[in-house]
């Protein structure tokens, strides 16, 4: 008999210090063991690259979100800049309505004023031709009354 | 002089337009005239009557009008054309009515006494106040020398003309000589009497020159802002 594998197949009976005899069942725990032990380690590393997959997903779901989150900044600072043309373009048009309505009044004064000229000097030249048809001019009439 | 009136006549007065614008001149005289004295003329004495054409406005009007004319030619032509008129100098014509009791309303001398030294021109007046009717009318018509362009021009164009009667010497004339109410008609009177209803045009044209400079100033104000 060997001691080299530690098992016989014929355990020997000993009334002192008894010799572990691994059972059948026990090579059967010793093997499911192992089996159990492969299983965990297949497992682990399965789970293992599942954790690894899924923090390389997260990661990349972090680049894609830092990237939308720049493109969404961008994209807020063009709309804030096209808002603020519009504003400055909405206060140069209410500037320039502004100025052309004064332009307007000026127009206004001003075609009163000729329009007044032209009433007066008409005026004028109807009284001078009244004047001149009225002038005696070159003849002199004196009249003398008796009492 | 060697040159014949008639020509110079003929050559400054003779058109017939120029002759119509006189007698429209003569009907406003006539109206003036009636309207002072205030109702109608029973007749008229015209001292240098010429053809006759304030002879023929009269007529026109209805009044009785004599004339006197010195230019035996144009006499003829006024008796010719229907109208009464004596041929000879104005002095003695005058003269010879006086004597003879005559009266007329209103004696006329249009451009006459510019023919006249002042002495002569004196004495004819002096002779006319004898035959108006009581409160009857002279009208002395003579170029007006306060127009420059009389004055300088067409008075010394006539040949004839001895001398310019101005209106003040005119006036100081048939005073003296019994015309204690003399009227001038010349254009300054005519100002006189409408003076209130100039100064209301005055001021009337003054405020609308106001109101144009007010406008203009606006205008220049709004324009400068802009």
């Amino acid at each position: 008999m060997t001691r080299s594998s530690g098992f016989s197949a014929t355990p020997k009976k000993s009334w002192g210090k008894r010799k572990a005899v691994p059972s059948n069942y026990a090579i059967m725990l010793k093997m499911e063991l192992r089996e159990a032990k492969f299983r965990s380690l297949s497992q682990e590393r399965k789970a293992r690259e599942l954790v690894n997959g899924l923090e390389s997903r997260v990661q990349s779901l972090q680049e894609q979100l830092k990237e939308e989150l720049r493109l969404s900044k961008e994209s807020s600072a063009s709309i804030e800049a096209e808002v603020g043309a519009v504003k400055r373009d909405f206060a140069s048009k209410a500037s320039m309505q502004e100025e052309g309505e004064r332009r307007d009044r000026a127009l206004r004064a001003l075609m009163e004023a000729i329009a007044a000229v032209c009433e007066l000097t008409n005026e004028l030249e109807k009284a001078h031709r009244e004047l001149e048809s009225l002038k005696p001019g070159k003849n002199l009439t004196t009249l003398g009354r008796m009492e | 002089m060697t040159t014949d009136y008639d020509d110079y006549e003929a050559y400054f007065r003779g058109s017939l337009e120029a002759k119509e614008g006189r007698k429209e001149e003569l009907l406003h005289l006539y109206l003036q005239v009636r309207d002072r004295l205030g109702g109608a003329i029973e007749n008229w004495l015209d001292i240098g009557c010429g053809e006759g054409n304030f002879l023929q406005v009269l007529h026109g009007q209805g009044v009785s009008a004599t004339g006197i004319e010195l230019d035996a030619e144009l006499a003829k032509q006024g008796r010719e054309a229907g109208y009464d008129v004596f041929c000879g100098d104005a002095l003695t014509s005058v003269e010879r009515m006086v004597q003879e009791g005559r009266r007329f309303q209103v004696v006329s001398l249009l451009h006459l006494i510019e023919h006249m030294e002042t002495n002569d021109a004196v004495e004819l007046l002096r002779l006319i106040s004898h035959i108006q009717s009581p409160k009857g009318c002279c009208v002395v018509q003579t170029p007006n020398v306060k127009d420059r362009r009389v004055l300088l021009e067409s008075f010394y164009r006539d040949p004839t003309h001895l001398r310019p009667y101005p209106p003040r010497l005119i006036e100081y004339l048939m005073k003296a000589t019994g015309y204690p109410q003399v009227e001038s008609l010349e254009f300054d009177r005519w100002v006189a009497d409408r003076e209130e209803s100039i100064a209301e045009v005055r001021a009337e044209r003054k405020r609308k020159y106001d109101a144009i400079k007010r406008l203009l100033r606006d205008a220049e104000e709004i324009l400068g802002k802009a």
